[in-house]
């Protein structure tokens, strides 16, 4: 394992928790979206291995984020937001968003069209994932929706 | 679902719908959770029209029933952060006030305080906000430890930019830019001065930034859209856009300062 492969695991756990602590997440919730964040990383790193696309290991390293996020709130009792939108702060297209517009600072416009669709297919694919964790889970629990 | 409740229940249960559907907005839930909330709680009435629309900026709730007053209400909503404690609490609140546990007037009590409360202390912001540019330079497979350390230095302009500008400004975008601004001319002075190439710096540039650029705006833009909800997806599209912008303006203007500084 090269050192840089072990930094992007901590680095994983470190934004995760990170951007927890930034959006008021207590501190044991904080633990367990680290925790999700170094084994999102590891199937970013693994799928990187295997399938020479950004966007398809993007995909699946939240797809595993939507699912631990679900089972996390499940166990603890929390909404999925508090595990679901910390955790994907690392993976979602920020840097992407920012080439953009500074490419068209640059004029270079073709340059700013080409990061356009990367940052859409993104955040789509990663948009998809989580649609694609939360239809599953709402597939078991269609009785207990109701109010009264 | 019981009797319809008299005018001053409904109002009273109206009044706190409104509030849970305003804390949640403000603290960045999704739309689709406040509106659920606000139609759970309105439910309690026993009225028999609900309804709630909701955008990033404005909550928009209505209670009717043949024979009754009608109840509707516009909020605007302008300041907006992410908390997910409080949405986390709010949910836990309209839960138990849904399924009996708690009464309404405890319920309105608790929301109350959640509202005065359930921030982390600043100083806990603040040293994320240091750490979190080495974070990100490690997490995008940055090993050089010279620059991991300017990462430090940038991650301090962030820290101390939330302390200095973040309330001054009535709009965030000036915060940004001075953000970006101050991250990328120190990244720029300090390749300069020790001679490195300019992936090193786009590296710790874009790493510092991660704290400032829209990534989740726009992926809640594109889940929103695909929920339906298109009025908040391109709300949040636009949104994305203007911060998106105030990085990169930021960016450009610190690079430009410290070209002319650097020989």
């Amino acid at each position: 394992m090269e050192l840089s492969m072990v930094f992007t695991l901590l680095g994983g756990f470190l934004t995760a928790a990170g951007a927890a602590l930034l959006f008021h997440v207590p501190a044991r919730a904080a633990l367990v979206c680290g925790a999700i964040g170094i084994l999102a990383g590891a199937v970013k790193l693994m799928s990187g291995a295997f399938i020479d696309s950004t966007i398809l290991s993007t995909f699946f390293a939240t797809l595993l984020v939507a699912l631990l996020a679900h089972v996390a709130a499940r166990v603890e009792r929390m909404p999925v937001t508090v595990y679901l939108i910390p955790c994907i702060f690392p993976f979602v297209p920020g840097a992407g968003m920012y080439q953009i517009v500074f490419s068209l600072i640059e004029n270079r416009t073709g340059d700013a069209i080409a990061f356009f669709f990367r940052t859409m297919v993104e955040a789509g694919a990663i948009a998809l994932s989580i649609f694609i964790i939360d239809t599953i889970f709402r597939l078991g629990r269609r009785v207990h929706t109701k109010c009264t | 679902m019981g009797e319809r409740a008299e005018i001053t229940d409904a109002r009273k249960i109206f009044a706190v719908a409104m509030l849970a559907g305003e804390i949640l907005l403000q603290s960045g839930a999704e739309i689709y959770r406040v509106e659920d909330t606000i139609e759970r709680i309105l439910r309690l009435s026993g009225y028999e029209g609900t309804e709630s629309f909701v955008t990033p900026t404005c909550i928009l709730m209505t209670l009717r029933d043949p024979g009754a007053e009608t109840l509707t209400t516009i909020r605007r909503v302008t300041e907006r952060e992410n908390n997910l404690h409080r949405v986390a609490m709010t949910n836990t609140v309209a839960r138990a006030l849904c399924d009996g546990s708690l009464s309404i007037d405890a319920a309105e009590d608790r929301l109350k305080s959640i509202r005065k409360s359930g921030a982390l202390p600043r100083w806990v912001s603040l040293l994320t906000l240091f750490l979190l540019p080495v974070c990100f330079f490690l997490f995008f497979g940055g090993t050089d430890p010279v620059f991991a350390g300017v990462c430090l230095l940038t991650g301090a302009w962030l820290a101390a930019a939330r302390v200095l500008f973040y309330h001054r400004f009535t709009i965030r975008f000036f915060h940004d830019l001075l953000c970006a601004a101050g991250v990328a001319f120190l990244a720029s002075i300090a390749s300069g001065l020790l001679g490195a190439g300019t992936e090193l710096m786009n590296l710790v540039i874009i790493s510092s930034i991660m704290p400032l650029v829209p990534g989740v705006a726009i992926t809640t833009a594109i889940r929103d859209v695909l929920h339906g909800d298109y009025q908040s997806g391109t709300a949040r599209a636009a949104e994305a856009f203007v911060i998106a912008t105030a990085s990169a303006v930021g960016v450009g203007v610190g690079l430009f300062l410290s070209r002319a500084l650097l020989p």
